[in-house]
């Protein structure tokens, strides 16, 4: 039987993603060589003024390496615990599913709510401290969000929690299609538990890995609404992320031209991180 | 061949629902997403009229005005637009982008900076208001006034005052660093502060309180003179009002969770009986009167500066008609009727949140006992530009006020001060380019 094609099956999609996708980008792209305040009709040119100015805007560096903290305190936890968690889970039988349901349970929950959860566990007066102190442990009492490394350490801690499930759940997903022909070869060869996940399963679930760390990255990357609703980027501006910070200059500051070159200059990274990392894992793959 | 037709009529059934989807809203839809004035098929007007909903300004208090104003004058409806986020003008913005701009919006300082956003005020509407409640840009009139708002003192708990054997007020700075110490050799924590997502609750007291009055002490135009590049914000004056609140911190004095709670969480706090003293707003004085607080049991003072600078600030407030609303009359009128045209809505108004009327002629409401000591206090204290809310020409920056509460968290936490103030400058100097 003939398959057919045709170019307009995927005309849909293509205009829904022109639409809400490549039309906004360019339209940043371009607002990003202007003083274009967000809100007046007129607005000037001003060349590479938003692009330079970035790199000494000392409020913006910090976001870059705020986010990047959290970006790799997150993706490196998330994927480690993720595997380690599948890994168990998949030997869990008859309880892989309900098990994978409550893990996965707090990526579906709104992340509003969730971060309003967390808040009523670690304000001074919540509920993790009044445990504490009810079982005698004053002395590590402490004001886990009112504080910079406090706060980053507990935006780091909600996030790792509030997506680790989907992440194991991507990883279960890829361990599931490995052959158990291969598991048994290695046993047969005689290698021990540890051989077969290292000689088997890693080399097998390479894909799904590069699928859950690039998505983790981007995730990370784009971190805003933990940190509006914990912190709202504070204490002072410790905790404030890129894209807090290009909301804050596009809203706040009515510096449109300037948060959309810094908009640019997220996208930019986070397909330079994108692209390396598939090169590497490529380099894994079997 | 039939596929291709099929698939063809799909594809241009998609495109068709996307313009649709794209196209702008048909006048008369629903005004719950924003929406600007319609003329209903009925023959009514519709305005929309943006508001925000807090523990003081209620939906019901909102739907009263709505009520009486609709019921006084038939042909005109009024659709509320619920301001929500943390950000009014945020929202407004995302409102003007979208082409959404309500009709009628209440907090409209920060949009009103930029010229024609706007429409100028009839100045038979603006002489019912007192001179000085009149903002001015470049020369225009687009703000209608609304009220002022008292800004900030000190509330105490009496009975804790008592048990450290403090009798009185402080009335000089010295006197308040001694009610701190006692407090602390009485086993209790003198002072509360807020952080978390509300940052501008760490420092408004304070600033407001202190380093207001401090600055226009030495420089009664510092406005003008901070916009004109006469002045630095690395000041001593500045520099050495937040250092010595910085001293506070150092001293132990402030709770030691205050950066982790809301304001809500440290006013509760504060009243469940956390700290002796809350540097909080004047909207809290009718709402503690509302809950039954007697002043036998919760005073306040007017906190004394280290420099023996002695004045209060008020906000001032405003309503904006867009230069988009369709019906500009019908709007100035809601304006009018509800700012002074009927006094027991306009009362209705003021007394929600424990603000004061603009009109030339005042229009007062019965207080409860702690706002009224809370005025009272005031008596004899001269009134100042409050700096980060001065509106029209004088206004500071988009944004600016936001930078300068997170840099006081910066403070609060133990960053330098004189080095936060450096960075003052720069931001500064780049948001009032982008004005």
């Amino acid at each position: 039987m003939q398959r057919k094609k045709s170019p307009l099956f995927v005309a849909p999609a293509l205009i829904i993603y022109t639409f809400l996708m490549i039309i906004p980008i360019i339209g940043a792209f371009a607002l990003s060589f202007t003083n274009w305040n967000g809100i007046s009709r007129d607005y000037q040119f001003s060349g590479i003024k938003n692009y330079t100015a970035m790199f000494s805007d000392e409020r913006f560096l910090n976001a870059v390496f705020v986010t990047l903290r959290i970006m790799l305190t997150v993706c490196v936890s998330v994927n480690v615990i993720g595997l380690f968690t599948a890994v168990l889970l998949n030997k869990a039988r008859r309880f892989t599913n309900a098990l994978r349901s409550v893990f996965f349970l707090p990526y579906v929950i709104s992340t509003v709510a969730i971060s309003f959860i967390w808040l009523s566990i670690l304000s001074y007066t919540g509920i993790l401290n009044s445990v504490l102190t009810s079982v005698g442990l004053e002395a590590i009492v402490n004001d886990y969000i009112g504080n910079t490394k406090g706060a980053l350490r507990s935006i780091c801690l909600i996030e790792i929690w509030r997506i680790m499930g989907f992440h194991m759940v991507l990883y279960l997903a890829s361990i599931q299609t490995v052959p158990e022909e291969l598991y048994e070869a290695c046993i047969v060869d005689g290698g021990s538990g540890w051989d077969s996940f290292r000689y088997v399963t890693l080399p097998m679930i390479v894909p799904g890995a590069t699928v859950s760390v690039i998505m983790s990255v981007m995730t990370e990357m784009k971190q805003y609404d933990i940190v509006k609703v914990i912190t709202n980027g504070g204490p002072g501006y410790s905790t404030e992320t890129i894209s807090y910070n290009i909301v804050t200059q596009a809203f706040g500051n009515n510096m449109l031209g300037y948060s959309s070159a810094l908009a640019v200059f997220l996208f930019v990274f986070i397909a330079v991180i994108s692209i390396l990392q598939l090169k590497l894992s490529a380099r894994w793959e079997v | 061949m039939k596929k291709r037709i099929l698939g063809l009529l799909l594809s241009i059934s998609v495109l068709a629902s996307l313009a649709i989807g794209c196209a702008p809203a048909a006048a008369g839809s629903d005004a719950s997403a924003g929406g600007s004035s319609s003329g209903a098929s009925d023959g009514d007007i519709t305005l929309t009229w943006a508001v925000f909903e807090t523990d003081n300004y209620t939906a019901e208090m909102w739907q009263k005005i709505i009520d009486a104003f609709e019921a006084d004058n038939p042909g005109i409806k009024i659709e509320k637009v619920l301001m929500t986020g943390d950000s009014r003008p945020q929202f407004l913005k995302t409102m003007l982008a979208a082409g959404n701009m309500p009709d009628i919006n209440v907090d409209p300082v920060d949009l009103a900076t930029t010229d024609g956003i706007y429409a100028e005020v009839p100045e038979e509407l603006l002489e019912k208001y007192e001179d000085a409640a009149i903002a001015t840009y470049n020369g225009k009139h687009t703000l209608v006034p609304a009220y002022k708002a008292l800004r900030n003192q000190c509330y105490y708990h009496k009975d804790q005052f008592k048990e450290a054997g403090i009798t009185e007020e402080p009335k000089t700075w010295e006197e308040f660093l001694d009610v701190c110490e006692k407090l602390m050799d009485a086993g209790k924590v003198p002072l509360m502060s807020a952080g978390a997502s509300d940052i501008w609750a760490t420092s408004f007291g304070w600033w407001t309180g202190v380093t207001n009055s401090e600055i226009m002490a030495k420089y009664p135009n510092f406005n003008e003179q901070i916009l004109k590049g006469e002045l630095s914000w690395t000041d001593p004056v500045i520099a050495d009002s937040l250092k010595a609140w910085q001293g506070l911190v150092d001293a132990g004095y402030y709770h030691k969770g205050s950066m982790s709670f809301s304001y809500t969480q440290a006013q509760s706090e504060f009243l469940d009986g956390a700290t002796a003293m809350f540097m909080d707003g004047a909207w809290a004085a009718p709402s503690f009167d509302a809950a039954g607080i007697t002043p036998d049991e919760l005073g306040c003072f007017v906190v004394p500066t280290p420099s023996g600078a002695y004045s209060y600030c008020t906000m001032p407030q405003y309503w904006g008609v867009s230069e988009t609303c369709a019906h500009k009359d019908e709007a100035f009128k809601f304006c009018e009727y509800v700012l002074g045209g009927n006094e027991d809505i306009y009362r209705l108004y003021l007394s929600s949140d424990g603000t004061y009327s603009v009109t030339k002629n005042p229009v007062l409401y019965d207080m409860g006992p702690i706002q009224t000591e809370f005025v009272s206090n005031y008596d004899d204290c001269p009134l100042v530009t409050e700096i980060m809310k001065a509106v029209g020409d004088i206004s500071m920056p988009s944004g600016f006020e936001d930078y300068t509460c997170k840099s006081l968290q910066n403070v609060f936490t133990g960053s330098d001060v004189d080095e936060e103030l450096k960075k003052w400058d720069e931001e500064f100097n780049k948001m009032l380019e982008a004005k």
